[in-house]
């Protein structure tokens, strides 16, 4: 068993960068007070433009630079009825997730028959510098910027209780830019580096997850990284296990990640009270 | 210093301070008192620009700190973390900010200790003094204190007061704003008694007496809170429990809830455990009903309206908008109207003028007239003096025995104290 789970590894790491940047990017977000379920269709966006900024550039940089922008602007959209308007944020998100789901697969058939959405692998230097920033500069510099600075702790503090700060929309606004900033990245690498281009609907609900490990993570970095790892490690083994046949039915193998991840965290002691004053 | 000319406020068809002229003098302390809804709280929040003046003009020299009744904190930050929050500073570890915090508060001479403490485990006392440190803190040249002794023990008080004084010495000039006669006439230089949104009576405090300062409050000389006499035997008893906040009462008055389902409960915390703000008068007068019916839920609400003396537009008024005073006599109506046998009322006049806790009081004695017997937590030792059968005093989680209010008179302060 622990060979399986040791081979099973690296490919498990990579293959979950997209979900840990999703992740990490909610974790700001609902520190801030926001539940965006947008960040589905931040992700699928900024998979999308990541193609077409790759393809119109020929350069994976900048295809990272067009994913990022991309999310940014559906960011920009859930911002301005959930934070400026105060919106419900439920009912923004997902009306924010059908718009990306509606718009990516209009242009995605638009433009069919071109090799548009097709890319070529990306270079290992590049794939190999983004999984290091996933799963450890980011994380160090999130644990930094929220637990460590003035900055962060106004941000918690618009999470917790908004009527302590005078300007508790300039921090939401600070907290979307990040989250889009790190989704983007994760939509991109999704589609640039773990597929060949972008086909339809491709992110299947990684942000659905990554808001679920947040809160199972019991919202700080620890949690957010352990949850992200245990889900990536099962669904990584689900495969291995499901080739090795030993007589589960297979839909009882495409749970396992959700089981696991579940119980284990569950079990992790830590914080259990979620920012006061989230979804407000 | 503040100078305010002519200031009017107008929320709807209420005037809430009308046509008033205050100027504020270097280092005194100025208390302004008067009944809830005299429109103390709104001039002061106009003066510290948190509320714009219909028409008038101020006249602001320097920064304005201003504590409020209800606590600006965030619970789930540490004591160090709510300062850090206002301080300026970029990167800084858990640990020094506590130290940072140690600091100040050993600075503004106010005692907390330990603020590696999560604000929602600390006392209300604590809280405020939480508040009034952040407040110091910006060296504000006018601070303005809004009824901060309400939620303090005798000692807290006493603390806050040289802190008052200390802080008037250096040059600070300070509005204290009460309804508690006898402290404003120990600490205050000046009095302001306000009343109907107008300054009714404006004076030095030498020489005053808490009758007169009631006399000018409320204009009338009568204080209706007549003892109804009632047969003994059928008399309910009224157990007053005394205390420093943080001794164990929360957890009695959570002990005789499990032990008493029924039990009428006038909570600590009223607007938190008492109403639902976001509902009308009528919805939470009826929140203890088996049946509900929105007419009849209508006009049993206006009967009670009356009965009680609650100020409201009517039954449909939100129960957040009552000013607190108000709030209570929902919660006393609610509570009341079911005939308990028993009634738990923590802190029921926290926080209330002189005429609501009159009101709240006479209530109270009718109840237990009516056969209820109470069980009365307090901080406030007139209170339980004045309507107590029996006096028990907490200190560290243990109950005293039983005394009459004559045996305590002698011994709760030692009580109150461990050091009897």
């Amino acid at each position: 068993m622990i060979d399986v789970i040791l081979h099973a590894l690296p490919i498990a790491i990579i293959a979950s960068t997209p979900l840990l940047l999703a992740v990490e990017g909610e974790l700001v977000v609902q520190r801030a007070g926001m539940i965006n379920l947008g960040i589905e269709g931040m992700m699928l966006v900024a998979a999308m433009t990541g193609v077409i900024g790759q393809q119109l550039t020929r350069s994976a940089a900048a295809g990272f630079v067009a994913g990022i922008a991309g999310a940014m602007v559906v960011a920009a959209l859930f911002g301005v009825f959930a934070i400026r308007y105060r919106a419900d944020q439920i009912v923004t998100g997902t009306a924010v997730n059908l718009l990306a789901a509606g718009a990516t697969g209009f242009v995605y058939q638009a433009l069919r028959g071109g090799a548009l959405f097709f890319v070529p692998p990306m270079p290992e230097q590049v794939q190999r510098l983004v999984v290091l920033l996933a799963w450890l500069v980011v994380p160090a510099a999130l644990g930094l910027l929220l637990w460590m600075s003035r900055f962060g702790l106004r941000l918690r503090a618009a999470g917790e209780n908004p009527e302590v700060l005078a300007h508790v929309a300039r921090y939401r606004w600070c907290a979307l830019a990040i989250e889009a900033l790190l989704a983007g990245t994760g939509g991109a690498f999704l589609s640039l580096a773990l597929s060949s281009g972008f086909a339809e609907n491709m992110t299947a609900g990684r942000g659905f997850i990554a808001l679920s490990i947040v809160i199972f993570g019991r919202w700080n970095v620890r949690g957010a990284i352990i949850g992200t790892a245990l889900f990536g490690i099962a669904a990584a083994l689900q495969y291995t296990l499901q080739a090795m046949n030993i007589g589960l039915p297979y839909h009882l193998l495409l749970a396992l990640p959700y089981v696991v991840t579940l119980l284990i965290l569950c079990g992790i002691a830590g914080r259990v009270r979620a920012p006061e004053a989230l979804g407000r | 210093m503040l100078r305010l000319q002519h200031i009017t406020k107008r929320f709807g068809d209420n005037l809430a301070v009308d046509d008033v002229t205050l100027e504020l003098r270097r280092g005194e302390i100025l208390a302004l008192v008067g009944e809830n809804g005299a429109g103390k709280t709104t001039l002061m929040r106009i003066a510290a620009g948190e509320l714009a003046a219909g028409s008038g003009t101020i006249h602001r020299d320097g920064e304005i700190g201003i504590v409020h009744q209800h606590f600006l904190l965030v619970a789930g930050f540490t004591i160090a973390e709510n300062l850090a929050l206002q301080r300026s500073w970029r990167f800084a570890s858990r640990r020094a900010l506590e130290r940072e915090a140690e600091t100040l508060i050993a600075s503004t001479g106010i005692r907390l200790d330990d603020p590696s403490r999560r604000v929602e485990t600390i006392s209300v006392g604590e809280k405020s003094k939480l508040e009034l440190i952040k407040a110091i803190a910006k060296k504000p040249e006018v601070l303005i204190l809004d009824e901060p002794t309400s939620v303090l023990t005798p000692q807290e008080s006493a603390e806050l007061f040289t802190v008052m004084r200390a802080l008037a010495a250096g040059g600070t000039s300070v509005v204290f704003i009460s309804h508690k006669l006898p402290e404003v006439l120990e600490i205050a230089h000046r009095i302001v008694v306000m009343r109907g949104g107008r300054i009714v009576a404006e004076t030095e405090a030498h020489g005053m007496t808490a009758s007169d300062l009631a006399n000018a409050m409320v204009e009338r000389t009568s204080r209706a809170a007549g003892v109804a006499s009632t047969d003994s035997s059928t008399r309910g008893e009224i157990v007053a429990i005394v205390g420093v906040a943080g001794n164990g009462q929360t957890e009695l008055a959570e002990r005789f809830r499990k032990e008493n389902p029924g039990a009428a409960l006038i909570p600590e915390d009223r607007t938190r455990d008492g109403i639902v703000a976001e509902m009308s008068i009528a919805e939470n007068l009826s929140l203890k009903s088996r049946r509900w019916n929105r007419r009849e839920a209508a006009a049993s609400a206006s009967t009670l309206i009356a009965r009680y003396s609650i100020r409201a537009t009517g039954p449909d008024q939100d129960a957040g908008s009552l000013s607190g005073g108000n709030q209570q006599k929902v919660i006393l109506a609610r509570e009341l109207e079911q005939k308990p046998k028993k009634i738990l009322a923590a802190e029921p006049t926290r926080g209330l003028d002189i005429e609501a806790t009159a009101f709240v009081h006479a209530q109270l004695r009718a109840a237990a007239a009516g056969g209820a017997s109470i069980l009365l937590i307090t901080s406030d030792l007139d209170e339980a003096f004045a309507l107590a059968d029996v006096i028990q005093v907490i200190y560290r989680g243990k109950l005293s025995e039983p005394l009459t209010p004559a045996a305590a008179h002698e011994r709760v302060g030692a009580l109150m104290a461990g050091i009897a």
